[in-house]
């Protein structure tokens, strides 16, 4: 008898469990919280802010109001290059070093969970949680739309054309797919900072830091086509797909790097975290 | 007079007409011998073609007649549009440099392969997704759709015939560009989105419903106006592309003049527009405005007053569907670089899993709760934390691992744990070596630099979690029991943040206990207790290892040793200084005439007293 009767490693730190552990932190209901009201202020502050008769414009934010798929579009719009950089960094760079932080990691391993295992279910719960806080922005937005400004027609910015809900509800689900997979590189640096730093905020920090730096780079043209390796380039790629001629190279392109980045961010996570002394 | 790369007797007879306003016979002559025109078809050669769309002294019709002339005599021509002029924009140097380098490869040098397409027109290509400025794409097509293009849309014009005057001096003038310069009203950017200015009273408007969708305009769009009144007119026809509310954009700031000789009955007239390429969106509308002054242009000095109004309302815009922007298609790093970057996180996987080398346990020690044997662990600085470790410990046994802080007691537990991994010699649990994550670590239970707990949890909560984090059925656990050992009533559902250092301790140790392991390890159990707690986690102790199970106890104290374990191993800057029972110990020590173990102990860590 090599281990105690029952144990078996595959069963350790069963997905629900650890489902649990980390959705009654309060950062977790906090963020869920923010995300999920963010919308309704939006919607407040087009109906209550001093009007903007600029009917005829046609950028995206004097859009928003046309109708819920607009609305849905500009909130995800304004809230896609930092606040849910911020979520996914949170879920997903506190989930290792904020059990490190609290010395539960080593009673995790001594359990044992063994480590691979440990980081594998860590992971496919931190980019759970990143997913649905993707998700939620658009959704609730759609529905705080649909309520506030009615079911209608999306009018593409840029050239007004108007194309039928039915036809961009699918696109929708495109884009929202897309935001999450460009959302893998803050995903897996916020991850690997993680099993690498006992300090929660030092690993969010980091991954926000990152895209941070990456979109100032990309705004140096000198640095030519290197531009599009930065991880945050094809960030915006996702408006294309709401053009009335979609277009899809450049989502290909930023999952592409994406991809690119989070595997091997992801792998450098696991050994890094195999070999490491737990001294926390 | 500054005359630049003129000859002189262009330049002559340029003065000279600025002057009158009209060129005369001899200056027409002198220009049409300048011109491509007096070759007819005598330019056999192949010909690229290059032409700003933002240029009102050359515009794209100049360009068009040339193209048409040479390919009458089957010489392979390409033209391209390209996006500045003489009026601004931006002049793609870099593209035109690339296209004439090609074409004297191609047909010069006769080596280059690549050959551009037959028309290429430069269009906006919206926003750089990294810097947000805008981008040119070139529209290629095979065949050159010239400014007629090789389709038609019909757009209404409406509106009232109206009355146009033209000042007295030809002054105030409209304004759409300056040639050289572009237009003066800003929005002088590659998009060609210039505002321009016409004077109420000088111009005749007529405008399109809001297109239903959009148009791409390529090439010089026709309208039929009537000009009604007495004697030659001078008109400049604009196409706007316009919304109610907003400045109306005048593409590439271009205006087509002409003379018409008005008459009462009504003159009507065709009018070519300027060739542009320009995407009118859906829910725009088109306005064609008729002035009869602008700035770039001498007018008549005479007043006079028009009536102009739609001949038919009709508008042709020539398009040109052909022309599309090559999708320039995912380049090859697009399928190879996350290709290539999983096989590179397979190889870190794979490369870190060699690491682990296979353990085969020892059956002869099945029964042993733990052998320890020459264990090593360096902190980074090189110092040994663990120096070549070497002890047993039986079944049934309390044994007390005694040390001062720094001795090396933790960095072992850890060890012991697979947190940390030696650098030499082995842990056997059981028989089985100890590496992270070990099945054998499930029969051990352990307590070791302070408890760590989910703060935002419930006492009870956080147990019942780490025991499902086990993965093991829920009956093994004896939960009851280990919240007995706490001994914390009713606050195991308080968060754990709102306990007492005591009481995070007790709860740590009854984690330890849950499932009963076969061996127990405790890193100094007692801190923090008070005297009642402490008298009673002896009794526990002793009862654990009474039923056949092992008890690990690690401490700098050594009444606590003395009270609670059966055997000890005192250690000493990472070294084992000493091993065995209590009682053989403490005779040891009677032989230096103490019974005292702290004086045994500081004699044999050879600090004297």
């Amino acid at each position: 008898m090599t281990a105690a009767t029952g144990y078996a490693p595959r069963h350790t730190l069963p997905l629900r469990v650890e489902f649990v552990r980390q959705f009654r932190r309060r950062r977790t209901m906090v963020m869920f919280g923010l995300l999920m009201a963010l919308p309704w202020v939006l919607v407040v502050a087009f109906q209550f802010g001093p009007g903007n008769n600029n009917q005829n414009s046609l950028r995206l934010s004097d859009l928003a109001t046309a109708g819920g798929l607009n609305f849905a579009a500009f909130a995800l719009s304004v809230s896609a290059s930092f606040l849910l950089v911020v979520a996914v960094a949170l879920f997903c760079g506190d989930t290792v070093a904020s059990e490190a932080s609290w010395s539960s990691l080593r009673y995790l391993l001594a359990a044992p969970v063994p480590r691979d295992r440990l980081l594998r279910q860590k992971l496919v719960v931190s980019l759970s949680y990143s997913a649905a806080a993707v998700t939620v922005v658009p959704v609730m937005a759609l529905l705080a739309g649909t309520v506030a400004f009615g079911w209608n027609d999306i009018r593409v910015p840029g050239t007004g054309e108007i194309i039928p809900a039915a036809d961009v509800l699918p696109k929708f689900a495109v884009v929202i797919g897309y935001a999450m997979v460009s959302n893998l590189v803050v995903a897996a640096t916020a991850f690997l900072l993680s099993v690498s730093t006992d300090s929660p905020l030092g690993a969010v920090g980091g991954a926000v830091g990152l895209v941070i730096v990456s979109s100032i780079l990309q705004a140096v043209e000198a640095l030519g086509s290197l531009r599009e390796f930065l991880p945050t380039f094809w960030n915006t790629a996702w408006l294309d797909a709401l053009a009335p001629v979609p277009e899809y190279d450049g989502m290909i392109n930023g999952v592409a790097v994406a991809l690119t980045y989070a595997a091997i961010l992801i792998a450098f996570a696991f050994r890094r975290f195999r070999r490491k002394d737990v001294v926390s | 007079m500054q005359c630049g790369r003129f000859l002189p007797e262009i330049c002559d007879i340029y003065q000279e007409i600025a002057e009158t306003g009209r060129a005369t016979t001899e200056a027409v002559d002198l220009l049409r011998r300048s011109s491509p025109v007096s070759v007819p078809g005598r330019i056999r050669v192949p010909t690229l073609i290059i032409q700003g769309q933002r240029d009102s002294l050359f515009p794209l019709s100049h360009a068009d007649a040339n193209a048409r002339a040479i390919a009458a005599t089957g010489a392979p021509v390409q033209i391209a549009w390209i996006n500045g002029g003489h009026d601004g924009g931006d002049n793609e140097q870099d593209y035109v440099f690339d296209r004439t380098t090609a074409w004297f490869d191609r047909w010069l040098k006769e080596t280059g392969t690549t050959q551009g397409q037959t028309f290429t027109v430069s269009r906006d290509g919206g926003r750089d997704p990294g810097t947000r400025r805008n981008t040119i794409v070139h529209a290629e097509g095979g065949t050159y759709s010239g400014i007629t293009g090789t389709e038609e849309t019909k757009v209404t014009l409406s509106g009232p015939d109206q009355t146009v005057a033209n000042p007295p001096g030809g002054s105030p003038a409209a304004f759409s560009s300056i040639p050289g310069f572009g237009s003066l009203l800003g929005g002088n950017n590659s998009a060609g989105l210039g505002a321009a200015l016409d004077l109420p009273g000088q111009s005749a408007a007529f405008e399109s419903d809001p297109l239903p969708r959009r148009v791409h305009l390529t090439g010089s769009p026709t309208a039929r106006i009537r000009v009604y009144g007495d004697g030659e007119v001078t008109l400049f026809a604009k196409l706007y592309d316009a919304t109610s509310d907003q400045l109306a954009v005048l593409p590439a700031n271009l205006a087509a003049p002409l003379r018409v000789k008005a008459t009462p009955a009504g003159t009507p007239v065709t009018i070519a527009l300027p060739a542009v390429d320009r995407q009118i969106d859906a829910g725009r509308r088109l306005r064609l405005v008729l002035a009869t002054t602008d700035l770039a242009y001498a007018t008549p000095a005479a007043p006079a007053v028009f009536r102009v109004g739609l001949a038919s309302g009709e508008l042709t815009v020539p398009t040109a569907p052909g022309l599309v922007a090559p999708s320039t298609g995912p380049a090859w790093w697009t399928w190879a670089m996350p290709l290539a970057a999983l096989v590179l996180a397979t190889a870190l996987l794979l490369a870190g899993r060699a690491r682990r080398t296979a353990t085969t346990p020892d059956p002869a020690l099945a029964e042993t709760p733990l052998q320890i044997t020459g264990l090593t662990k360096r902190y980074r600085n090189g110092e040994k934390a663990v120096d070549d470790l070497s002890f047993t410990v039986h079944k049934g046994q309390v044994l007390g691992l005694l040390g001062p802080n720094g001795a090396g007691k933790t960095t072992t537990m850890r060890m012991l744990m697979g947190l940390i991994h030696p650098d030499a010699g082995e842990i056997r649990i059981f028989g089985d070596r100890v590496t992270p994550g070990a099945p054998v670590l499930s029969r051990l239970g352990s307590f070791v630099e302070g408890p760590g707990f989910l703060p935002h949890l419930s006492g009870q909560d956080n147990l019942e979690l780490y025991w499902r984090a086990t993965g093991r059925p829920p009956e093994d656990a004896h939960l009851a029991e280990a919240l007995e050992i706490a001994g914390l009533g009713d606050a195991v559902h308080r968060a754990v943040r709102t306990y007492s250092q005591g009481m995070r301790q007790r709860l740590a140790i009854a984690q330890a206990m849950l499932g009963l392991p076969d061996l127990l390890v405790l890193d100094e159990p007692t801190n923090g207790l008070d005297p009642p707690q402490i008298a009673e986690m002896r009794k526990v102790l002793r009862a654990y290892a009474a039923k056949d199970r092992t008890v690990i106890v690690s401490s700098h104290l050594l009444g606590e040793v003395e009270q609670v374990c059966s055997h000890v191993v005192v250690m000493h800057r990472g070294r084992l200084v000493s091993d065995g029972p209590v009682a053989e110990l403490l005779s040891r020590g009677h032989l230096n005439g103490s019974t005292r173990l702290e004086d045994v102990f500081l004699d044999l860590i050879g600090e004297q007293t």
